[in-house]
């Protein structure tokens, strides 16, 4: 699966366009930035992880409701880290039929704290951002996102 | 005598020949899920039910025979098989699997023209050989329409199958 998504994701990434009875397609982008700490010293740090998107679309939120693709984290760590919370802003209702889609719709951030050994380590942070993005049609994609050093 | 079936003919619901086809086929692969928005639009639903009486009038006129296929790509088949209930009759379901679908492997993921979108019709051709071991040609995708107002549209243009640049015989 994370081939092929990285193929959308690389794809969409690129602004590709369909021949044919299509439009054109999204952008989506990221980034994982240290908001406090540091993996060379302490043993706590807080990170931000930034999306931006084409206007216009959007993504699902981690519970999009029954109308949606949930977006996902899956955190790649040092040996010894870990990741204590995560905090997403409040995604957007959009009324889908009679469901309620959960989404968001513009540059939004997620906030979370990771854990891990004092020692230094050579090991990135990073991870794997999936998501699908819609409006007239839905995308799969991933982008994955290494925290500098 | 009342009767619950439409009359006009561009609203028939389709029907499965359940013939073994022989020859050149069209195959018209509609692509969706419950989780996709677009797809649950009443427009695009409304769009899929008449694609295929559309598309199977052009296949005949062709002389070509026609199989319609639903991939639901929900992870779970109770919502895949859900999802396309109010579709209308098919004449193979691929239901489960998420992207990893074996008919989105085969007309998204193996094609490297596929897109890896929702809503999205693909029609392909190919020809059948029966015999003791049946036989079929490499599938040609003649169109690929992608877009909850995409599909409506080219149905409302009459769902021609033909790529728009070119003109079948």
């Amino acid at each position: 699966m994370r081939g092929v998504l990285t193929r959308v994701a690389l794809f969409v990434a690129l602004g590709g366009q369909f021949p044919g009875d299509t439009q054109p397609l999204p952008k989506v982008s990221g980034s994982l930035v240290r908001v406090r700490g540091s993996t060379r010293g302490d043993s706590a740090i807080e990170v931000r992880v930034d999306i931006a998107m084409t206007e216009g679309w959007h993504i699902g939120a981690r519970q999009p409701g029954k109308v949606g693709i949930p977006t996902k984290l899956e955190w790649q760590l040092p040996k010894g880290w870990s990741v204590t919370s995560e905090n997403w802003p409040a995604p957007k209702t959009e009324p889908v039929g009679r469901d309620s889609a959960f989404i968001y719709t513009g540059p939004f951030s997620i906030h979370a704290s990771l854990v891990g050994p004092r020692a230094t380590s050579q090991e990135p942070i990073q991870l794997v951002f999936s998501y699908g993005i819609c409006r007239e049609m839905c995308i799969p994609g991933e982008v994955t996102l290494r925290l500098a050093r | 005598m009342l009767t619950s079936r439409p009359m006009l003919s561009q609203e028939r619901d389709y029907v499965p020949s359940y013939e073994t086809p022989k020859g050149r086929q069209i195959v018209a692969i509609y692509i969706g899920s419950t989780t996709c928005g677009p797809c649950l639009l009443p427009e695009v639903k409304a769009a899929v039910r008449k694609m295929k009486v559309l598309v199977a009038d052009q296949a005949k006129q062709q002389g070509a025979g026609f199989a319609a296929v639903a991939a639901a790509n929900d992870w779970e088949v109770a919502k895949a098989t859900s999802f396309v209930e109010p579709l209308g009759e098919f004449d193979q379901l691929v239901l489960g699997g998420n992207w990893t679908n074996l008919a989105i492997e085969r007309y998204v993921w193996r094609d490297p023209e596929g897109v890896p979108a929702m809503p999205q019709i693909l029609i392909v051709e190919r020809t059948i050989t029966t015999g003791t071991r049946m036989s079929f040609s490499e599938p040609k995708v003649l169109r690929r329409i992608t877009g909850g107002k995409e599909i409506p549209a080219w149905v409302e243009r009459g769902a021609p199958i033909s790529a728009p640049d070119t003109q079948h015989p």
